[in-house]
């Protein structure tokens, strides 16, 4: 095995990790930086539990290669805080009650907001095709759905307010 | 040891050794390293050489770059309108996830499935070796002298019914074989994959001379990040009564049902039911089915039928 150093920017910040081949993304993320909202369920891209945006894109976390995502811009679920609090794709999920054990919600909401970064107003089918590699064995789904309709409709007052 | 190269000369170069693994998205050799049946001791990552990443109108027809993901393919309006069956193949294909990460190229070479070989080393470790893992049995058919697993590429069946073309290069030699051709050569007889020796540069699509109705159908269990059950691609030149279908997802790589094709072009049977049933005895008589998870051979060869959809949608 040898050792490589990859670089990369989480959340807006620059970062310098020692990886070998089998790191993934996902171990860089969770080990590396201590970012442990991204979670691991199935290890092997069926959950989607661990999404995070990497270069605009949602991507499972682990099925990537740390090495392959050398040089990239990196969105987990911390990212998503600010000081003024939770931002409004969290709010709806809470205001929702698109949450119940949470375990498959940070995937859930990288998903989300892969979505309404690209297509701010989507329609339902929009809705379902995007967050259809994500399972929540809790919640059945509708209320998600509903949140990510709240979240657009949040996220277009706080643009018309800006 | 990891290498990313730049061009397509750096990679040729560097896949010179043929002890490389070549990594495109790794959404299929990642998971397979991680459950200790490949191995990442040499990777070359293809995916920075601007070449395999493009999709361009040539003399010839379409090209269409290995490394191109599938989501890109999807999107891409002008295979949109000029191959609809590829277009949605690919945007069917996996999650959202997988398609923004996973390649055309890798779709194709994707390692065969079995439900003794998709699983972890601990896992394993309770039977012996397979075919697959370098042993000399089958589990799922132990009289069989060769893999019986599945082969489950979305975009397969969708290439052959256009008459795509595979370039490749093989010990250096840069050449070219028709999709379905190019998938059994890759696949050696014991159902490992020779990927160390071939080298994928991408495919070509002629164009399309007499504009052709084309359509994909896809079942399975969630509608979502699922292994196809069973898939159906068609084309159909309604002047001439000449159709290509191909069934995938029911043996070692997609099957053609000439039979069907022929009762298409001599009219020779009695509305949609009829041809159906023409098309689900051909699919019985050319599948190789094995065990599955979450599904029995029985309700399998059940979902033969819905080949009725892709008709409808060609004959509609
Ligand atoms: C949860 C899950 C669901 C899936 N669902 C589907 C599905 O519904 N339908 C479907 O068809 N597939 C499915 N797949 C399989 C597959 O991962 C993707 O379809 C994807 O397209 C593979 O592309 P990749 O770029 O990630 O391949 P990689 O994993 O990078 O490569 C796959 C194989 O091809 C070889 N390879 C790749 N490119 C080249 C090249 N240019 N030259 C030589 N060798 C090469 C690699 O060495 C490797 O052996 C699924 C996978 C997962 C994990
Ligand atoms: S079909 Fe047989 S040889 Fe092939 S992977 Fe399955 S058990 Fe192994
Ligand atoms: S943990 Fe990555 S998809 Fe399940
Ligand atoms: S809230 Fe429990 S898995 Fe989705």
């Amino acid at each position: 095995m040898e050792h490589y150093s990859i670089h990369l920017t989480i959340n807006g910040k620059k970062y310098t990790f020692f990886v070998t081949e089998e790191d993934t993304l996902l171990d860089v993320i969770r080990e590396k930086a201590g970012l442990t909202g991204t979670k691991q369920g199935c290890g092997c891209g069926q959950c989607g539990a661990c999404t995070v945006i990497m270069n605009q894109k949602a991507v499972n976390s682990c099925c990537i290669l740390a090495l392959q995502a050398d040089g990239s811009e990196v969105e987990t679920i911390e990212g998503l805080d600010s000081p003024s609090g939770l931002h409004p794709i969290q709010e709806a999920y809470i205001e929702k009650g698109a949450i119940q054990c949470g375990f498959c919600t940070p995937g859930m909401i990288m998903s989300t907001k892969a979505l309404l970064d690209q297509n701010p107003q989507p329609s339902r089918p929009e809705i379902r095709e995007a967050l259809s590699g994500n399972i929540c064995r809790c919640t059945g789904y509708t209320k998600i759905e509903e949140a990510v309709q709240a979240a657009a409709a949040k996220l277009k007052e706080v643009s018309h307010e800006s | 040891m990891y290498k990313r190269p730049k061009t397509m000369e750096e990679l040729l170069q560097a896949s010179s050794l043929k002890t490389e693994t070549i990594l495109a998205g790794g959404t299929d050799l990642v998971p397979l390293i991680k459950n200790g049946v490949k191995n990442c001791s040499s990777l070359i990552d293809i995916t920075q050489i601007p070449e395999l990443k493009k999709i361009e109108k040539t003399d010839k027809g379409w090209f269409i770059g290995t490394a191109v993901t599938l989501s890109s393919l999807a999107e891409n309006p002008d295979i949109r309108q000029a191959y609809p069956a590829l277009s949605k193949a690919a945007g069917k294909t996996a999650s959202p996830q997988i398609r923004s990460i996973g390649t055309i190229g890798g779709n194709i070479l994707q390692d065969r499935r079995c439900m003794y070989f998709n699983q972890s080393a601990y896992w394993r470790s309770s039977l012996p070796l397979c075919f697959k893992t370098g042993g000399s049995v089958c589990h799922q058919a132990p009289a069989s002298p060769v893999c019986r697993a599945i082969y489950y590429s979305d975009t397969a069946p969708a290439l052959c019914i256009y008459g795509a073309l595979a370039v490749f290069y093989e010990n250096g030699c840069r050449q070219t074989l028709p999709v379905l051709d190019f998938i059994k050569h890759h696949t050696a007889e014991n159902g490992t994959v020779r990927y160390k020796e071939i080298l994928l540069e991408g495919f070509l699509l002629p164009f399309q001379e007499v504009p052709m109705k084309s359509a994909f159908e896809k079942v399975s269990i969630r509608n979502s990040i699922d292994f196809p059950v069973i898939h159906f691609a068609g084309t159909y030149l309604p002047a001439a009564k000449q159709s290509c279908l191909y069934a995938g997802a029911v043996s070692h790589y997609p099957v053609r049902l000439v039979k069907t094709e022929e009762a298409i072009a001599s009219s020779s049977f009695a509305g949609l039911d009829a041809l159906t049933e023409i098309a689900v005895q051909e699919i019985r008589s050319l599948s190789q089915l094995i065990k599955e998870p979450g599904i029995s051979p029985k309700i399998k060869r059940e979902s033969f039928k819905n080949i009725r959809f892709l008709f409808e949608e060609l004959f509609g």
